[in-house]
């Protein structure tokens, strides 16, 4: 007996399946055998089931997230866009990350400092701007004002300041 | 009102300028988590920070409703203030200029309005706001994510800022659709000021800048103030052309609008604000005498529901409304 599938090699395994009371018979060579049961193997009912299930379970893990400082759930933040506390750009930083970059092309902040930020942040900012002061200096070919500033941004980079 | 009284750059096209600011407190809920006791604290807290200047403090609730709305059609306060009702309010200058917005969607909504193009005085002076309460109040901020915000779309600056525009001939030549889409590749957003959609009535055109988190405050101010200089110029363009080709049609709209409104015995708010905007543009262009781009500004607001009811210190229905929007529009119009 040839293999229902390819037709060419003599078929060795022989398979019976039972769809909604159907019988159904299939005559397989080894080669065909094996790519239908690898096809097959997911749709076994155990197997679509926990698939079901294990979505679900993480759906309804991601929807009852929830803050540990003001308790809101991430479901609760999808309903009416907003967040709860400070706390929840920590807890939801994951599911946030795609939604900012979507929102802002940059993800970063370069704005405005509050007047009591670490000495470190107040040091970083400070050499960026005199970085671009100095890169302005350069293009406007003001070679002692970019002496200058280069100076500066060498004394405090010796002094310990800025990770750039 | 006050503030459309001001001069302005640019008062021919831009009818004000809009700076806010949005801030949290470190270590307290946002308002939408806050209990009504800890939003009253949030208030007494912000309210006892904010003492520069002649300043006045307010707690919405008690505001009387008319007064309320009135405030929002003036653009004072956001009408997402009047949400929170149990614990929001607001502080507020004499000229109406600044605003200083509570438990708002955050705590803290800084907001100064200004007439004309004057973005990037008007970020100056939100900014000294700023500066005077961040030196009594700590703010929820990260040095990544900057100002941290209830949502997401405000975070990093928390600056929206915003301009009105009036554009009635870039809208009559079609080239609006084409602004706007360019406006929106640049990072802008356009929505009509009076009306859903790209309904605009009265060809008022509010610009923003769509994203706050990567770039600098004084960038953001300074591009939306840019673009406007020449959309301004483009819309004066397209005004004196409109003119010069059209002629006697054109005049006529004007005029026509002008007699209508001079004369009305009944007007719905959407029928004025239309025949304001085409009164408004017969006077940049020289053809109304005797009235001011002012007083249209003006009536603009003053037309509207909450504001006549204010005025007539009554509540009233709406065909009352119509009645009366008609007489202050022949009382004011010369």
């Amino acid at each position: 007996m040839l293999c229902d599938d390819c037709g060419k090699n003599n078929a060795r395994l022989h398979y019976t399946q039972i769809v909604n009371g159907r019988k159904m018979d299939k005559h397989l060579c080894e080669k065909c055998a094996r790519a239908y049961s690898a096809s097959n193997y997911n749709m076994t009912l155990p197997n679509i089931m926990t698939g079901f299930l294990s979505n679900q379970v993480k759906k309804e893990a991601i929807r009852t997230e929830q803050c540990s400082e003001c308790q809101l759930t991430y479901d609760s933040f999808r309903r009416d866009g907003k967040l709860g506390c400070e706390k929840c750009y920590q807890v939801f930083s994951d599911r946030l990350a795609p939604l900012l970059s979507n929102i802002h092309p940059h993800t970063v902040h370069k704005g405005k400092i509050p007047q009591n930020s670490t000495e470190s942040l107040k040091r970083m900012r400070q050499l960026e701007n005199l970085k671009e002061q100095l890169e302005k200096a350069i293009s406007d070919e003001a070679f002692e004002e970019a002496a200058k500033l280069r100076d500066e941004i060498r004394e405090i980079e010796k002094n310990g300041g800025g990770s750039k | 009102m006050k503030w459309i009284a001001n001069e302005g750059d640019e008062r021919d096209v831009v009818v004000s300028s809009r700076v806010r600011l949005a801030r949290n407190l470190k270590e307290w809920y946002f308002p939408s988590r806050m209990t009504p006791l800890q939003g009253s604290e949030v208030y007494e807290k912000i309210v006892n920070s904010a003492n520069y200047g002649e300043t006045n403090a307010f707690k919405m609730k008690d505001i009387p409703k008319i007064e309320q709305h009135m405030l929002v059609e003036k653009h004072v306060i956001s009408p997402t203030l009047l949400m929170n009702q149990e614990i929001s309010g607001f502080i507020m200058n004499k000229d109406e200029t600044e605003t200083i917005m509570i438990n708002e969607e955050d705590h803290i909504r800084i907001q100064v309005l200004t007439a004309g193009l004057s973005l990037q005085q008007s970020y100056l002076k939100a900014n000294q706001i700023d500066d005077f309460l961040e030196s009594h109040l700590n703010y929820a901020f990260d040095e990544k994510l900057g100002f941290l915000t209830a949502c997401p779309t405000n975070l990093g600056t928390g600056l929206r800022a915003s301009v009105m525009l009036h554009l009635p001939a870039l809208e009559m030549t079609k080239e609006i659709n084409q602004l706007i889409t360019m406006l929106n590749q640049f990072g802008l957003a356009v929505r009509g000021v009076y009306g859903e959609g790209t309904k605009a009535l009265g060809s008022l055109y509010q610009l923003s800048n769509q994203s706050t988190l990567g770039d600098k405050e004084e960038g953001i101010v300074q591009k939306i103030e840019q673009l406007c200089r020449q959309i301004a110029a483009k819309e004066k363009d397209s005004r004196k052309k409109l003119l010069e080709n059209n002629g006697v049609y054109f005049e006529d709209k004007i005029y026509r609008a002008y007699g209508l409104l001079k004369h009305t015995r009944t007007i719905s708010a959407e029928e004025a604000v239309k025949l304001i905007s085409l009164v408004k543009l017969g006077i940049n262009l020289g053809l109304i005498e005797n009235n001011t781009i002012e007083l249209m500004d003006q009536l603009f607001v003053q037309i509207q529901p909450a504001n006549i009811q204010y005025l007539s210190r009554q509540e009233m229905t709406s065909d009352e409304r119509d009645v009366k929007r008609a007489q202050i529009l022949r009382e004011r119009i010369k």
